[in-house]
């Protein structure tokens, strides 16, 4: 396992790769949960490659209604679009790169009205020319969807889990929801990528998203990673920390910040790596507190490690433009 | 003074009136930051409305790129029909504002404060010079509005605006509110406190929304007038964190009040649409 926990003589060090959560590799299995308002315009492209990168395992097959099940298994023609009327791209994909692996999608509440309306109706419209898988599950307490869409999804197939407890926003139950699938399934997911709208009015809901991830080491094991604009974040918890930074992000300035911020509680931390490094000290609100802050690594990239007694929420940037992904995923083809 | 403490008994109550935020009146002095891309195009208007009414205003760094922009240049064509008043100070460590502009204020007898410690964002440094204006002017300033930037793609900068608001409790007496797209928030204070939420917030679904965060440490609290209310419970991440929470009010407006064992971070929605202004600026102009 890439992102995991790795013992280091007597300390056990988690491991991140940031990488591997905005340039999705089929090796890497992850669960994607689209949070209302996560999608729009501007990050569409970006969250279509999170979406399909499992369509590379094979497990899109399952996506298929039934009277459309291949007759062999030795080619899938992933052509019938279930939910548009124009003709889509006819992928044959060998069966030697199919795997039974982690696939997990989660539609929340009124994100499902995004994912219908720019990421299923613009298929073939993208760069990433596969056909969009379905969700998996479509949670909420459904006061944001459009009653016609649960209809239709529900009608193709797509598990409803309606989530009424108001004790916990959506977000929290859709990483209950996402946790219940692994045990399910049995299966080995790195991360779940969270996608999170940044372009909002309500304060309360960004504080929201930040309180989930720090109830999320009570629910899972696997990280929650949350994209949210041009900015990555994450919940460190007590002990120590290895994060791998690539090279293009330390290059550009728009990329190249970070932060850790003690949130819950304050917490006493040491870092390497970091422009402005911590060195035992204290981070808390009214005292210290590291945003604004930047690498400090070698012009290939490096690690930077946290030492620290109390859960700190980590936040960095990473490269949003579209050319990245064309690169990598053109990479991928070639692989084939 | 409408927005300060009260003594109840033996207990000191901090009152709080929202409308005084984004509502301004002139009898209610107030001091103005604005944030680098705290100003866009959609909510220039109501900038200009407290700029115009405020008695201290600073500009932080490349936000005076947008003032001069927005704001001066666009003097005559909002609904104010004042002319813009320049700021007091423009402040920062100058990495964003157009050289040029910063020239052009200083010769127009703006002052200028170079701010360049590292160790404290632009703004934890305006919100010392704001103190220090008001302590030297010795007047009485009802709160510290801040304009930030709602649309953008640093997460630390919005956690530094928070982080921001509970130092200011140690260099200003002053209450600092900031307005964040559809967002008002600020600190309560250990202590009970008195929010006064006038009847149109608690009549639009999109500004009748509030939150109580336990931001940076646990707290215990009670609270009345909200629809979800506290009995001595803990606020804390990993347990309970109060948001989308809404009003119980009687449909006149009324008063939701906290009594909390430590620092709390108080979220809401306020009215964002241009009539308010108009409708509010025009009572004012039939008074003079």
């Amino acid at each position: 396992m890439e992102n995991g926990i790795e013992k280091k003589g007597s300390e056990t060090e988690v491991l991140w790769q940031p990488e591997n959560y905005y340039c999705p590799r089929p090796e890497v299995p992850s669960a994607v949960i689209l949070l209302n308002n996560g999608i729009s315009e501007s990050n569409v492209k970006s969250v279509l490659q999170w979406w399909c990168n499992e369509l590379l395992q094979g497990v899109y097959c399952d996506r298929i209604p039934k009277k459309q099940q291949p007759a062999t298994s030795q080619e899938v023609n992933i052509s019938q679009p279930i939910l548009r009327s124009k003709p889509t791209l006819c992928l044959r994909i060998p069966i030697n790169i199919w795997r039974i692996g982690a696939s997990i999608r989660i539609c929340v509440d009124g994100a499902t009205n995004h994912f219908h309306h720019l990421m299923w109706q613009q298929q073939g419209a993208t760069a990433c020319h596969c056909p969009c898988p379905l969700p998996d599950v479509i949670s909420g307490d459904f006061d944001s969807i459009q009653p016609d869409l649960l209809k239709l999804y529900s009608a193709e197939g797509v598990t409803i889990v309606p989530t009424p407890d108001q004790d916990e926003t959506d977000f929290t139950k859709a990483v209950r929801v996402a946790a219940g699938l692994i045990r399910e399934r049995q299966t080995s997911v790195n991360h779940i990528l969270v996608v999170a709208g940044s372009n909002n009015n309500r304060f309360d809901h960004v504080l929201a998203i930040v309180a989930t991830l720090y109830k999320a080491y009570q629910i899972t094991s696997t990280p929650v990673v949350v994209v949210w604009g041009g900015s990555l974040f994450w919940v460190l918890g007590a002990g120590q920390h290895r994060i791998q930074v690539p090279a293009e992000l330390c290059r550009n300035p728009s990329s190249s910040w970070c932060g850790l911020v003690p949130v819950g509680q304050a917490a006493t931390a040491t870092t390497t790596g970091l422009k402005w490094n911590l060195d035992h000290q204290t981070l808390a609100f009214g005292q210290l507190v590291s945003t604004s802050n930047t690498y400090q690594l070698p012009p290939g990239g490096g690690d930077v490690t946290v030492t620290t007694s109390g859960p700190l929420l980590w936040t960095m940037g990473w490269m949003t433009e579209p050319g990245l992904f064309k690169r990598k995923y053109s990479e991928l083809q070639n692989g084939f």
